[in-house]
């Protein structure tokens, strides 16, 4: 009865430990996804520059959107035409306010 | 008799235990997995002196933004719309937010707390082609501005502009009328020209 006993707790320890990995795992890749997007985020900059038809900003996956005087968004950034030669923004890569 | 039955409820005790245990972990991982995919970015920029916020969804789980905390150390409520994939929302406040809370909108009581990215300024480029013209401060008279060299033009105006001379290949000579600034200027450079009205001793523009 005891080998019968043991067998069971065995089986039991087994079909527990799969079981955990298995639902760990959605956990795990979350965290790895979630560091990939925080890197990927602290890269993310922007660069201005004039063309014949305004002043343009230029943000990563190829987005490009006129600046204007007023804050408005390009990719994941926020900028606006300070005066004729600068822009203020704000993306992801800067540093926290405050 | 008694040892198959004993065993059958240890084993019934031990399997309910177990389950409950991984129940517990599968309701812990989901609770940690969401929040791992939630992916809010809040940025802040000064603006005619107040400081305009945005805050987008960079992530595929939907989230309402539900706080934003402030330098000061007060809190605004807010309870937006579920924003989606790219989604953008904005407000203006009065005091620096620095941070904001965002909440699942799949399960409310799963949020996290993202900081707001502060600002930088940056000069605009200039092509390496072009020289980038900008005249400031006209006001009562009108200006022009004649440029020659590796290019030709002239433009006479009575408001402020900014242009660019392009293409040019090497240094541009200006004959400036009303304007104060340079001489020349060299492609990839900004030159800034100030608008300066001759004097019209207190007389109306239709008399100077």
């Amino acid at each position: 009865m005891s080998s019968v006993f043991t067998a069971a707790i065995m089986a039991l320890t087994i079909a527990a430990v799969i079981a955990a990995v298995a639902i760990s795992w959605p956990m795990i890749k979350s965290t790895f996804d979630k560091s990939s997007w925080s890197g990927s985020m602290g890269l993310y900059k922007i660069g201005f520059t004039y063309t014949k038809s305004g002043a343009y900003a230029y943000a990563q996956n190829n987005v490009v959107a006129e600046l204007n005087d007023t804050p408005g968004f390009v990719g994941y950034c926020i900028a606006y035409q300070y005066n004729a030669t600068t822009a203020i923004y704000s993306c992801p890569s800067n540093q926290p306010a405050g | 008799m008694t040892e198959p039955i004993g065993f059958i409820i240890a084993m019934v005790i031990l399997t309910t235990a177990i389950g409950i245990g991984l129940y517990g972990y599968w309701t812990y991982t989901n609770h940690v997995t969401l929040q791992n995919y939630l992916w809010p970015i809040a940025e802040v920029v000064p603006y005619k002196g107040d400081y305009y916020l945005g805050v987008v969804n960079t992530g595929y789980e939907p989230f309402t933004i539900k706080q934003i905390y402030l330098s000061g150390g007060s809190t605004i409520s807010a309870n937006t719309k579920p924003l989606t994939h790219n989604q953008w929302w904005f407000t203006e406040t009065s005091q620096l937010p620095i941070a904001v809370k965002v909440c699942s909108t799949v399960e409310p009581s799963i949020c996290v707390t993202a900081p707001v990215h502060g600002w930088s300024m940056d000069e605009i480029g200039v092509p390496p082609d072009a020289i980038l013209v900008v005249v400031n401060g006209s006001g009562d008279c009108g200006w022009s501005l004649t440029w020659y060299g590796w290019s030709g033009g002239t433009i006479s105006y009575d408001k402020d502009i900014t242009f660019l001379i392009q293409p040019v290949y090497g240094d541009v000579h200006f004959i400036l009328n009303n304007l104060l600034g340079p001489s020349e200027a060299s492609p990839g450079s900004v030159v800034v020209f100030n608008v300066n009205c001759p004097s019209n001793n207190g007389l109306p523009p239709w008399l100077w």
